[in-house]
């Protein structure tokens, strides 16, 4: 397969008091919704902040879509959205004034970034909120505006580090329809989760890192085989495998 | 270790310390030796007026009690500004009192420890300024001034007191969802008064050109202020006499007492309804469809000045701290029109630029250490030195109109001060925003209520530097332009 990778890792190391990333490996291709799953400590988000140019790696290489992070930061950065568990909005901007920041920031064309922001603000139920500063939202609803922020400028890539947390389950159905949306759309999602169901309901394919290496990948049949013929769901495959 | 039982009243006055020590304690070494130093030469500073004070009669005159009462009035003002801001603090910015309120404690308990707490770092932040010089004077020659000790703590614990009554009076007034901005205001006002009374004395009456505070000074003794009755128990206490120092001391304690008793379930009920109004629904006055596309450029300078101006607009307590150091730009700018001042028109040049100077860095200080986000200006395709110019620029451009009209004003008297004003204040501006973009590191804006927390001292020294040093020069190259041409 010739296509270019979305996201491929080499070798990447990071280490704070101790190692945290170890020599990981990972090749996630385009126009999938991958999950990274990992126990608290695993180097899940290390691992994304390292590609989103939020640190520094210590050693490896990081490319999305071909574009090296060191050698062409604004290049990769382009095509790359990151939300992460605390969402990167100012209280005290409106939906509306914060995506015309954020499409500043990419260097959007105007009246493209206005229609798309109101067809996302209408899209995720924030149209009517769209004047209304932040700081009164609930947590889904500076969620949603966050996602609205990361979508606007049609990132390839988008990466979200545990998107659901907090959000009751109307909000965090909304947010996982708005994801299976844009890799319908062609785009490649990557999150980290704690919670197993949605990476198997959702994702088309699993990483299951544990110590900063990547243990295991594949779609949940190949991990459940992986796994031992015996079991049957992803939290047991998950249990098994970074127990070992 | 632990000294006190953990849910007692000194336990928690313990733990409400030990936070706030390690919260002031932020800021790494740069800081703490800046403070050091400075606070060192403060001392040196102390040392040395008491020694030039060691043979200086001072006493219990009338001139003396006067003095001594303006004093405490301006400690008190000062405390009050402080308790105040620690009061908001406690009900609006503390992550504990959930907590405390939540576990079987007797909500009296909290609210002492709070209170206690309030006062204990007033009296520790007005030490800091009175006791450098205080102590060597009392030690060096003048023991009787030992009473002002004394007077500290009492006016330590009635501004403690009045912050606090201060706060819950503005709460019940203005309402729970508005009363943060009202308070963040009040507090400014407050610490400013003294400044602000003594400008108004000086411009708004017949001072003969005295500065505003020898005005004051001059009205206190002509109208024996604190030097008769029970006026002049301050002033007694604070030379000395006992039994005023021990009546003061004993009514602030009263005081002090009677608070705690009688705003607990004011304050139970004021932080209770913070709670429910921690989030206010707050509109923008900007037209909705047809204004979305007005909303988005692709200039990084358009988009990160309008960001930063609505985000300055929308924060009463900046805004306040803004408008406030334009107070001082009102005195020179009267100056200005005033006809027969010609020969203090140099000097004028001084005061501009380092204005504007100070301002911009201020502003680029908020701007570029005041950001909520800085991990989405990190992972948006924009490299970081062009995110530090349109920062640097959107400083300037928001300082702009404030040099805008004081070289007008200066201008129109004499246009070449005014050039050589707005030359020197676009380099102090730049100059300015250029060490805060050098110095300054991203803080939430939400996490620093007081510039201490984000900013370092050393950038501001450096920037105060440049624009005394810009400023000077400004005046000399204009006093030799004009006045002695």
């Amino acid at each position: 397969m010739n296509e270019v990778a979305a996201l491929r890792i080499e070798g990447l190391r990071k280490s704070f008091d101790k190692p945290v990333i170890r020599d990981l490996s990972l090749v996630i291709p385009q126009g999938q919704l991958y999950a990274l799953l990992g126990p608290n400590g695993a180097g899940k988000t290390t691992t994304l902040r390292i590609v989103t140019g939020l640190l520094d790696a210590d050693g490896g290489q990081v490319s999305i879509f071909g574009h090296d992070i060191r050698r062409d930061p604004l290049g990769a950065k382009a095509v790359t959205a990151w939300l992460p568990d605390e969402p990167m909005i100012y209280d005290k901007l409106t939906p509306a004034e914060y995506l015309a920041f954020v499409a500043g920031l990419w260097r959007m064309e105007p009246g493209f970034a206005a229609s798309e922001a109101q067809r996302l603000l209408q899209w995720l139920d924030l149209w009517d909120a769209r004047d209304t500063r932040c700081e009164g939202f609930s947590r889904g609803m500076k969620q949603k505006v966050a996602l609205a922020g990361a979508l606007i400028h049609h990132p390839r890539l988008l990466i979200l580090d545990e998107p659901l947390t907090g959000l009751d389950a109307t909000m965090a159905r909304s947010v996982k329809d708005a994801l299976r949306a844009q890799v319908d759309a062609g785009a490649t999602v990557i999150i980290t989760t704690h919670i197993l169901e949605v990476a198997e309901r959702l994702a088309d394919r699993i990483g299951i890192i544990a110590g900063g290496t990547l243990l295991a990948e594949g779609t949940l049949e190949e991990l459940r085989t992986l796994a031992g013929p015996d079991e049957v769901t992803l939290e047991d495959t998950f249990i098994r495998l970074t127990a070992r | 270790m632990i000294l006190f039982a953990p849910a007692s009243l000194p336990g928690l006055i313990a733990h409400n310390l030990r936070v706030g020590w390690r919260a002031s304690g932020k800021g790494g070494w740069r800081r703490t030796a800046v403070v050091g130093v400075l606070f060192g030469l403060f001392v040196v500073a102390g040392v040395g007026v008491a020694l030039v004070l060691r043979r200086v009669a001072i006493g219990q005159s009338p001139a003396g009690l006067s003095g001594m009462a303006l004093a405490a009035l301006v400690m008190f003002s000062f405390g009050l500004s402080q308790a105040l801001s620690r009061a908001e603090t406690a009900i609006y910015g503390c992550d504990d009192l959930d907590l405390l309120f939540s576990a079987p404690i007797a909500p009296r308990v909290v609210l002492w420890s709070k209170l206690v707490g309030i006062a204990g770092s007033v009296l520790l932040s007005e030490s800091y300024f009175v006791l450098p010089p205080l102590l060597p004077i009392i030690v060096l020659g003048h023991p009787a001034l030992a009473g002002a000790l004394l007077l500290l703590l009492a006016l330590v614990l009635v501004a403690t007191c009045a912050g606090l009554g201060v706060m819950l009076v503005i709460v019940r007034l203005s309402g729970p969802r508005a009363a943060r901005s009202v308070a963040q205001v009040t507090i400014a006002l407050f610490g400013a008064a003294m400044v602000i009374s003594s400008q108004v004395i000086r411009f708004g009456g017949n001072s003969g050109g005295r500065n505003g505070f020898a005005v004051i000074y001059g009205w206190a003794r002509a109208h024996r202020f604190g030097q008769t009755g029970l006026g002049s128990l301050p002033g007694r206490a604070g030379f000395g006499d006992p039994l005023a120092g021990v009546v003061l001391v004993a009514v602030a304690l009263a005081l002090f007492a009677l608070t705690g008793w009688l705003f607990e379930r004011h304050f139970t009920t004021a932080f209770q309804q913070a709670g429910q109004h921690a989030a206010p629904i707050m509109h923008s006055r900007r037209p909705t469809r047809s204004g979305m596309r007005a909303r988005f450029s692709a200039s990084l300078l358009r988009t990160m000045l309008t960001k930063e101006i609505a985000l300055v607009l929308r924060n009463p307590q900046l805004l306040a701290t803004m408008l406030l150091r334009l107070v001082y730009v009102v005195p020179m700018l009267l100056v200005l029109v005033q006809q027969q001042q010609a020969l203090l028109l140099p000097a004028m040049v001084f005061v501009g630029v380092f204005v504007v100077t100070q301002l911009t860095g201020d502003l680029a200080w908020l701007v570029i250490s005041g950001e909520d986000t800085p991990d989405l200006l990190m992972v948006a395709p924009v490299a970081r030195a062009a995110v530090g110019r349109a920062k640097l620029g959107v400083a300037m451009v928001m300082a702009l109109p404030v040099l805008g009209l004081i070289a007008l004003a200066l201008g129109s008297r004499a246009p070449l001060l005014g050039a050589l004003l707005v030359a020197f204040g676009l380099a102090g501006s730049a100059i300015a925003a250029a060490i805060q973009l050098r110095l300054e590191r991203p803080t939430p804006r939400k996490a620093f209520g007081r510039r201490a927390h984000g900013a370092s001292i050393a950038a501001n020294l450096l920037v105060m530097a440049a624009a005394l040093l810009l400023g000077g020069l400004a005046s000399g190259l204009g006093w030799w332009l004009t006045v002695r041409a």
